[in-house]
């Protein structure tokens, strides 16, 4: 049996959080889910939880999640860990911003329910 | 070459010519006097060849009458009277005498007193041979006398002598007949110097010594000395061969050198007639050409003063032909000169008009540099500025020379040094044109945005080249840039704002709809709470589009400028808070703050975020609210200062985005983060700039500039 993957949730919606860690949960039962509100709380739970990926909204209060993210990216301790950006945004700039801050994906925000499904499968994937 | 004076020059060539032609006449004279000489000495010579021949003829001829005598049969028969009958026939004037070989006179033709024998008898007995004596003095004869004595023999006896006595007067007579010309002389003298005749004074010198007899050594010769006469000669001397005597033949030492005294006293003549028509000839000369001369002068001084040459009487042909082309130079000179004269007036009045529109053109240029717009700058590389136009006071509020004793530094906007530099350095003779943009600084203490056109008038050197400057105000196109920017960044914002902020309710919204239709079938307890949220992020989705809706009125607000009072401003925002700082305690204090050329609608929104936020985010402490201003030149400097809970420093600017809420808490500190955003729109759109002081460490303090209603801004407003 191989190591339940765990995945990191950081996004300041609650609705998001619990909708995408169900979604995960229902695909793979297995699977370890943590949450963080914010950014200052995702940089201590990655290192207290060590995820496998992690899936950090942008649009945050306080640290965003590209300041989030260039912080994962310059600290050699979480550098190597997969970080999927999850937005509502499909602007270009915030993809093209993503892709310079080494994100390993980049996942539009569902704009209905069904759709988490397909979300937790691409989180899952990493 | 130093020049020499028309007399040394002639004065040269005469004697170039002179006296080579001198020296030509004094060999060829040499040369005649020579011939002159040799032929007066051949002449001597061979006149004396011809005596001594003649002579010897002479003598033959005597003795050949006295051998025909000799052989008389006469003297043997003793028939002497028949003798002397014979003899006298043959003799003429010579006396004939016939010596017996015993010595005793036998016969003689001449009578007379008794002569005694003659030595040369004696001789002649003793030899047997015929001889020539002598000169002897007989004492029969006045004059003295010569014998030619033959021997009478008959087979071998001497019978005796037959003797022909001459007197030298029959040699001098002899010798006269020889026509000799005066300086000539010719002795005949015996074989003991004795002079026998002679042919000048033949009788003052019978009977006296040659002179020169010791220089006439064997038969012929030369020698130089004085003759009898004393007279100083050349002579040639000759012996008669059976005589033994000597003719000598002088010449006088004057004859012989009267050729060259002749020829000396004819070249002295010469020379002194050449010389004096030498001299003659370059006197008339020199005075003609100084003649010639003095008129080519006054043709000359003519050309000089432009007059036409006088006409002038020319006796040389050359200085007719100078004196002739110079007048014709000074007529077209003078020609040439007048109609000169007439283009110069002419082009004086030209010049004259171009002047009065060259003063008009530039009167003209002054009125436009003086009074136009546009600023003129001229100045070299260096930045030492030579000419300002007055208008610079307009853009500046500095006048001309203020300007000019500014350094660059003091000048213009530091950040736009090096743009300004690098403009100077692609100025070149190949491209002379540039532009550039930069801000000055106004007297106010704000900053004017100018355009500036430079145009590089080479000088030929870096350091003389020129550069002018022509200087317009942007300040109004700048601040239509600014607003432009400012406008695409709130457009921007507002896309940003609506794919990030607003999809987020309606996210919710569609979800908790989902939700809400799932849990009315299998939970009812359920749906009243999704009902709940959808109400919930309808709520926050109003609230954000009518966050939007306000940010973007200010955003895109046509700013009225008006003067606002900032404190009346202020005490009306305060007013509107008095609920909450009453029950927050908090106190707002306020210096003077200044008239404001501003929108008050707009400067009421701006307070009213700023005390807002800094009552919204207190701290624990009572709130502190101090609004202070410094006012430099047209700007205003606010201050708004709390002692709430402040801004890291690192969130200082993002603190100004739409909906950029920083506080971690939403919870706590609720609203749609737009005040701020709104805020550094207001100021923007008056001109201004708005910060968070990060040197204040404790609480918050936002600076803001705002333009204050001054007499220019009133003007704006105008």
């Amino acid at each position: 049996m191989t190591t339940p993957r765990r995945v990191l949730i950081v996004d300041d919606d609650e609705l998001d959080r619990m909708l995408l860690a169900e979604a995960i949960k229902s695909c793979e039962p297995a699977t370890i889910v943590a949450h963080a509100v914010n950014g200052d709380e995702a940089l201590i739970a990655v290192r207290s939880f060590d995820p496998t990926v992690i899936v950090l909204d942008i649009n945050m209060p306080g640290m965003d999640g590209f300041e989030v993210l260039g912080r994962l990216k310059s600290d050699p301790a979480t550098k190597q860990i997969p970080v999927t950006m999850f937005s509502s945004s499909s602007q270009k700039s915030d993809i093209d911003r993503s892709v310079a801050l080494e994100a390993s994906g980049y996942i539009n925000k569902p704009g209905n329910l069904s759709e988490y499904r397909s979300v937790a499968l691409k989180v899952i994937g990493f | 070459m130093k020049a020499k004076s028309l007399a040394t020059m002639l004065a040269g060539v005469v004697c170039a010519v002179f006296l080579p032609l001198l020296a030509f006449g004094i060999f060829a004279s040499y040369e005649s006097v020579e011939t002159q000489r040799a032929r007066i000495l051949d002449f001597a010579s061979h006149k004396n060849r011809e005596i001594v021949r003649d002579l010897a003829a002479t003598l033959t001829a005597h003795r050949v009458k006295l051998s025909a005598l000799t052989t008389s049969l006469s003297i043997e028969r003793g028939e002497y009277d028949r003798l002397r009958e014979v003899s006298l026939r043959l003799a003429e004037n010579e006396d004939i005498q016939f010596w017996s070989a015993d010595g005793r006179l036998l016969m003689r033709t001449s009578t007379g007193p008794d002569v005694t024998i003659p030595a040369v008898v004696k001789e002649v007995l003793e030899t047997r041979t015929s001889l020539v004596s002598s000169l002897r003095h007989n004492p029969a004869r006045t004059t003295p006398v010569i014998d030619i004595a033959l021997p009478v023999i008959r087979g071998t006896q001497m019978l005796g002598a037959m003797v022909m006595t001459i007197s030298t007067d029959h040699f001098a007579e002899f010798l006269a007949g020889r026509d000799f010309k005066d300086g000539f002389f010719t002795s005949i003298v015996d074989t003991t110097g004795i002079i026998i005749a002679r042919s000048a004074r033949h009788r003052d010198f019978v009977g006296r010594r040659l002179p020169g007899m010791d220089s006439t050594t064997g038969d012929s010769g030369t020698w130089s000395g004085v003759n009898p006469q004393g007279v100083p000669v050349y002579a040639f001397f000759l012996r008669e061969p059976s005589s033994r005597w000597i003719v000598t033949m002088g010449i006088s030492r004057q004859v012989l050198e009267a050729p060259v005294a002749q020829m000396e006293l004819r070249l002295a003549v010469i020379g002194v007639v050449l010389t004096a028509l030498m001299a003659g000839l370059v006197y008339l000369l020199v005075r003609h050409i100084r003649m010639e001369s003095s008129k080519l002068i006054g043709v000359a001084i003519a050309l000089g003063d432009g007059r036409d040459a006088p006409i002038q009487q020319w006796q040389i042909s050359d200085f007719q032909r100078i004196g002739d082309a110079m007048a014709k130079a000074a007529g077209t000179i003078n020609t040439q000169a007048q109609a000169l004269s007439e283009t110069n007036r002419t082009l004086e009045d030209i010049v004259e008009q171009r002047t009065r529109e060259l003063a008009a053109t530039q009167a003209r240029y002054e009125v436009l540099a003086e009074n136009g717009a546009d600023v003129i700058v001229f100045r070299n590389r260096d930045s030492v500025t030579s000419y300002v136009s007055p208008s610079i006071t307009r853009l500046t509020g500095y006048n001309p020379e203020e300007i000019k004793s500014f350094s660059p530094e003091q000048k213009f906007h530091p950040d736009d040094g090096d743009r300004r530099a690098a403009v100077d350095a692609t100025l070149t003779p190949e491209r002379p044109t540039a532009t550039n943009e930069f801000r000055m600084r106004h007297k106010d203490g704000h900053w004017v945005w100018v355009h500036a056109n430079y145009t590089l008038i080479p000088g030929g050197t870096r350091d003389a080249d020129q550069i002018i400057v022509v200087v317009r105000d942007i300040s109004d196109r700048k601040r239509a840039e600014e607003a432009l920017l400012r406008s695409n960044e709130v457009l921007r914002q507002f896309a940003a704002v609506v794919s990030h902020d607003l999809k987020a309710p309606a996210r919710h919204l569609s979800i908790y709809s989902d939700l809400l239709q799932t849990s009315l079938e299998k939970s009812p307890a359920d749906a009243s709470g999704f009902a709940a949220r959808i109400g919930t992020a309808a709520v926050r989705m109003q609230e954000l589009i009518g966050s939007l809706a306000a940010y973007t009125q200010v955003a895109y607000a046509r700013c009225a400028v008006a003067p606002v009072p900032l404190d009346s401003v202020v005490a009306d925002v305060t007013k509107t808070f008095e609920g909450t700082i009453a029950e927050l305690g908090a106190r707002i204090e306020t210096t003077p703050l200044p008239i404001i050329a501003g929108d008050r609608g707009l400067l009421e929104s701006l307070f009213q975020n700023l005390i807002g936020n800094a009552l919204k985010y207190h701290g624990a402490d009572p709130v502190l609210i101090r609004i202070s201003s410094s006012t430099q030149g047209s700007m205003t400097e606010i201050s708004v200062t709390d002692n709430g809970i402040g801004v890291p420093a690192q969130h200082s600017e993002r603190i100004f985005e739409i909906f950029k809420r920083l506080h971690p808490d939403q919870s706590k500190y609720l609203g749609t983060g737009i005040g701020l955003a709104m805020s550094r729109s207001i100021v923007e759109t008056h001109g201004g700039r708005i910060w968070l002081d990060t040197s204040v460490t404790s609480g918050a303090c936002f600076r803001l500039t705002l333009p204050v209603a001054t007499a220019v801004n009133e003007a704006l407003v105008a």
